[in-house]
């Protein structure tokens, strides 16, 4: 009986745990706190993907660019960043729930440093958890 | 008079886009997908899914990077991209399809039969899905629905979680598409 109820606490511990860090994943969530592991400008970042430098996703990075639109499609905060290349390749940062009134001050034309985690490209490059960490 | 004529012709330009333009592009699609069982519901979503339609020929691509679903707990996502998906392995899913019948010139809504192939975790399948599409002043808002089998994409579920992911799961996309040169 004692062994079944210290197996039954042992597997209860386990799944708390679990579940602790199923919910509190920082990638997760807010990125504010993480030390973003390079800072790209627009096109340096576009111009790795392109010439397959950049292989590995699921980094956060930080990367300057000018805005060129903010959007609220899919009810979304959704910023696009510019670079000075001629095709219309953005990078597509899905912002932060949680600093709404820090992205709200943001307007087209603004230039910008966001941190975030970086997925991938498919036409555009793909930031997710996106937090503004400075403006000009 | 010159003055006049001009900005007719540049307002009749901006308003008819899409009667110009071969192609139109949607950045930031909606796929979202459900599976729910006695156990549990599990709902992702993913906001920046490509999309191209030729107006022209009818033609649809669709493109997702497949780490970019959000779920509501990372434990999720890890277990979907790692064990699931494989999505360092098969980064992308993709489709691509003809729209049957399309019209690019009626401003009605028109439902339509969209035929493709749909490729996921390596594996490509034949599939029909019906579309709702809206023509907007500056493009179109393509929405619909389709379910699809698990073990149709390979996709291995290790017994003991079974009974936590359903047979069958319930995928819903929306996208808005703008003129678009490339």
């Amino acid at each position: 009986m004692k062994r079944s109820a210290r197996f039954s606490y042992i597997v209860l511990c386990i799944l708390l745990i679990l579940c602790f860090l199923g919910c509190n994943d920082p990638l997760n969530g807010d990125l504010t706190a993480v030390q973003p592991r390079k800072t790209y400008s627009v096109a340096q970042l576009i111009s790795e993907f392109k010439s397959s430098k950049q292989t590995e996703n699921d980094l956060v990075i930080a990367v300057t660019g000018v805005v060129h639109e903010i959007n609220h499609v899919n009810e979304r905060h959704t910023i696009l960043l510019k670079g000075n290349t001629e095709d219309e390749t953005y990078v597509i940062c899905d912002m932060n729930t949680n600093h709404r009134s820090t992205t709200k001050a943001i307007k087209s034309g603004d230039s910008i440093i966001v941190k975030g985690l970086l997925k991938g490209i498919l036409k555009d490059v793909i930031m997710l958890n996106c937090v503004v960490i400075k403006t000009n | 008079m010159l003055r006049i004529a001009a900005v007719f012709l540049i307002a009749f330009l901006s308003t008819s886009a899409t009667d110009t333009t071969d192609k139109v592009i949607a950045r930031q699609g909606k796929v979202s997908f459900f599976s729910r069982t006695s156990v549990e519901a599990i709902k992702a979503e993913n906001n920046q899914v490509l999309s191209v339609i030729d107006l022209n020929e009818g033609k649809i691509a669709v493109s997702m990077l497949m780490n970019a679903f959000i779920f509501e707990k990372a434990l999720m996502r890890e277990h979907f991209n790692e064990s699931y998906i494989e999505s360092d392995i098969y980064p992308k899913a993709v489709f691509e399809g003809l729209i049957i019948d399309f019209d690019r010139a009626l401003q009605d809504e028109q439902t339509r039969m969209v035929k493709g192939v749909f490729t996921m975790h390596g594996v490509s399948k034949p599939i029909e899905v019906k579309v709702k599409i809206v023509s907007e002043s500056d493009g179109y808002v393509v929405t619909g629905d389709f379910e699809t089998l698990v073990k149709d994409y390979d996709i291995n579920i290790p017994p003991l979680l079974a009974g936590n992911i359903a047979k069958s799961i319930s995928i819903d996309f929306r996208f808005e598409y703008q003129p678009y040169e490339d």
